[in-house]
């Protein structure tokens, strides 16, 4: 398809090649082979663009044969088998304990797992449309001198602002960064479809930074937030550690509860709190009282002093574990911020922010041999 | 990876009295990942206050409360810094019932002296606070400068620095804390609380052997203004 027409020179528009590489090179086996006008490299690219497209073929044909017999091998419809099914399929035919998620065996299409090939626009005489083709990476390339222009804008804009001597905010604030970061660099490279080593990266970033760092950014900042992520990525929540737990009513004594379960170091505790209450404790069948530290009497009751609920709640909690005087009233004192929370929703975010419904995941650090703690060494003794 | 080498190789010190290894070495990694945590707010008039809509709280992870934060009213900074100067091998229960038990004696001593005042002039002259006695008592030992060791040509000078207002106030408890245990060790009657509590009201008067240790310093660090140039 490709080869005739670039021989005859015809042809008036750009062409996208390699979307139906497969049928080219079924069409050109045959073909006398002229292509002498055409440079090498061009002429490597066209091959590999020929035989990645077979390939791809290939595995999609394989991918959808192999689904076919996992469906028959499971005893699911093979027509409505999805990727779900093939990864719990897949999870049970090759049990793995490896540690590594990505050292685990995996079915997915190929066109989520090969590697990308990047295809170019050609003009009709053969030479690439984009003179960054020859640079290797045209999309980054593209990237970091669309950043140059931004920037260019930016500081543009600013230096006009200044001389107008206009006093309109907009203009002086730069972007607001807080709780996002840079993506990493492997999702960089999945976003620019291109292999890019860390200097590449580091040399975006840079840039980056600049364009960050000039008063006026914030005009930038739908671009600027295409390459940034929230630092408490994956879920919305603000909670670290256990969520709220949910409502309970209890059907004896028609009081509302709340169930928490959480952990202080090697201290499991289920911490149940009720409404309605005398300010009554059970701690594995202790009351506050028999707890004679100062110090872990507060921390019993540092929810209810912030809650301002002294006296009004029960608190019942198990605890399991090696925990002593500190870890269990820590961890007592997390399940019932947690059950306060849930019990009454407007003191969540005074709780929230005075960091009792967060976990706190500090631990002790283990011993090392040949010294005599974690981080101490022995004095050193010439003899 | 060279910095990492060099702090591992760095000598862990033993402190005196108990002959226990302390490491030097700073920590090497934190659970709460700075860029995701803020600081608690751990003052409760601050927390009934509404929070800005740009704080970064209100969409950052918030560290675990230390156990030693709660909002209680008779939460005093200085007085609780002081019993983490005092405490010895991490028996911090230990020492907050010596202090607090300083701080007893100085309420009964200073009631004491508000009940056998004669006049209602001379009675709202006496502090009976322990709390902004032992505040005041603290800032009385303040020292101004501090003595570093610098070394020039092989000799080295005792130079007087400046020093910070968090640093004086650790400065002013050691120096107490010294001179107390100093005592306490050849007493067979009276305890660590017992000498704080002197200590304590005699700074509150600017008197004492701990004002008198400060007084000592100032004059080192005046007779030795002619090092103040080896500073940095």
């Amino acid at each position: 398809m490709l080869r005739p027409f670039l021989r005859s020179s015809l042809g008036n528009a750009t062409r996208f090649l390699g979307t139906e590489a497969s049928a080219i090179s079924e069409e050109d086996a045959g073909a006398p082979r002229n292509l002498k006008r055409i440079g090498r490299a061009l002429e490597t690219y066209l091959r590999h663009s020929r035989e990645n497209a077979s390939m791809m073929a290939r595995e999609r044909a394989d991918f959808d044969l192999g689904k076919r017999h996992l469906a028959n091998m499971m005893g699911i419809d093979p027509h409505t088998i999805n990727q779900n099914d093939i990864d719990k399929a897949i999870e049970y035919l090759f049990p793995s304990s490896l540690f590594d998620k990505k050292a685990r065996p995996v079915m997915r299409p190929p066109d989520e797992i090969l590697p990308r090939f990047n295809r170019f626009t050609f003009d009709d005489e053969g030479r690439p449309s984009d003179s960054r083709f020859y640079t290797l990476r045209p999309k980054f390339y593209a990237l970091l001198s669309e950043i140059g222009l931004k920037t260019y804008n930016v500081s543009r804009l600013h230096a006009e602002h200044v001389k107008l001597n206009r006093k309109d905010d907009v203009n002086d604030q730069t972007v607001s960064l807080t709780g996002t970061t840079w993506i990493n660099e492997e999702k960089m490279k999945k976003k620019l479809g291109e292999n890019i080593t860390t200097e590449m990266y580091a040399h975006l970033f840079l840039a980056f930074d600049y364009l960050v760092s000039l008063p006026g950014s914030v005009v930038e900042s739908e671009f600027i937030s295409q390459f940034r992520e929230p630092l408490t990525s994956a879920t919305a929540s603000r909670i670290f550690g256990p969520e709220i737990p949910k409502v309970e009513i209890c059907s004896k004594t028609n009081r509302r509860t709340a169930t928490a379960s959480v952990r202080v170091k090697s201290t499991n505790a289920t911490v149940t709190v009720s409404d309605a209450g005398t300010g009554q404790w059970d701690i594995d069948g202790l009351t506050m009282h028999n707890f004679r530290s100062l110090l872990a009497r507060e921390v019993l009751l540092c929810p209810l002093i912030v809650a301002n609920l002294i006296g009004q709640v029960d608190v019942k909690a198990t605890t399991v574990g090696a925990g002593g005087a500190t870890a269990v009233p820590r961890a007592v004192r997390h399940g019932t911020a947690l059950g306060l929370a849930a019990l009454f929703p407007d003191v969540e975010e005074k709780l929230r922010l005075a960091g009792l419904i967060s976990w706190d995941p500090r631990d002790k650090e283990r011993n090392k041999v040949n010294q005599p703690g974690a981080r101490a060494k022995w004095i050193w003794k010439r003899r | 990876m060279e910095t990492l080498g060099i702090a591992c190789r760095r000598l862990a010190f033993t402190t005196k009295a108990s002959g226990r290894r302390i490491s030097t070495q700073k920590a090497l990694a934190t659970r709460y990942d700075p860029r995701v945590f803020r600081d608690p707010i751990i003052k409760l008039d601050e927390l009934n206050k509404k929070l800005a809509p740009e704080d970064e709280k209100n969409f950052l992870y918030i560290k675990a409360m230390e156990s030693d934060d709660t909002p209680v009213f008779y939460r005093n900074e200085v007085v609780d810094k002081l019993v983490r100067v005092c405490m010895k091998d991490g028996g911090k229960e230990t020492s907050r019932n010596n202090i607090f038990s300083a701080l007893e004696i100085i309420k009964r001593r200073q009631y004491k002296l508000w009940r056998e005042a004669p006049t209602e002039e001379e009675k709202a002259k006496i502090e009976t606070n322990p709390f902004k006695v032992a505040e005041k008592g603290i800032k009385n030992c303040h020292p101004l400068m501090k003595l570093m060791p610098v070394t020039r040509g092989g000799t080295t000078y005792r130079v007087p620095f400046p020093i910070e207002e968090k640093e004086a106030e650790f400065r002013a408890m050691k120096m107490m804390r010294d001179i107390c245990r100093g005592k306490a060790k050849h007493s067979k009657i009276l305890h660590f609380g017992d000498y704080i509590a002197n200590e304590l009201l005699a700074a509150y008067n600017n008197e004492g052997q701990t004002i008198q240790a400060k007084q000592e310093l100032h004059k080192q660090c005046e007779a030795n203004r002619a090092y103040a140039h080896y500073r940095g």
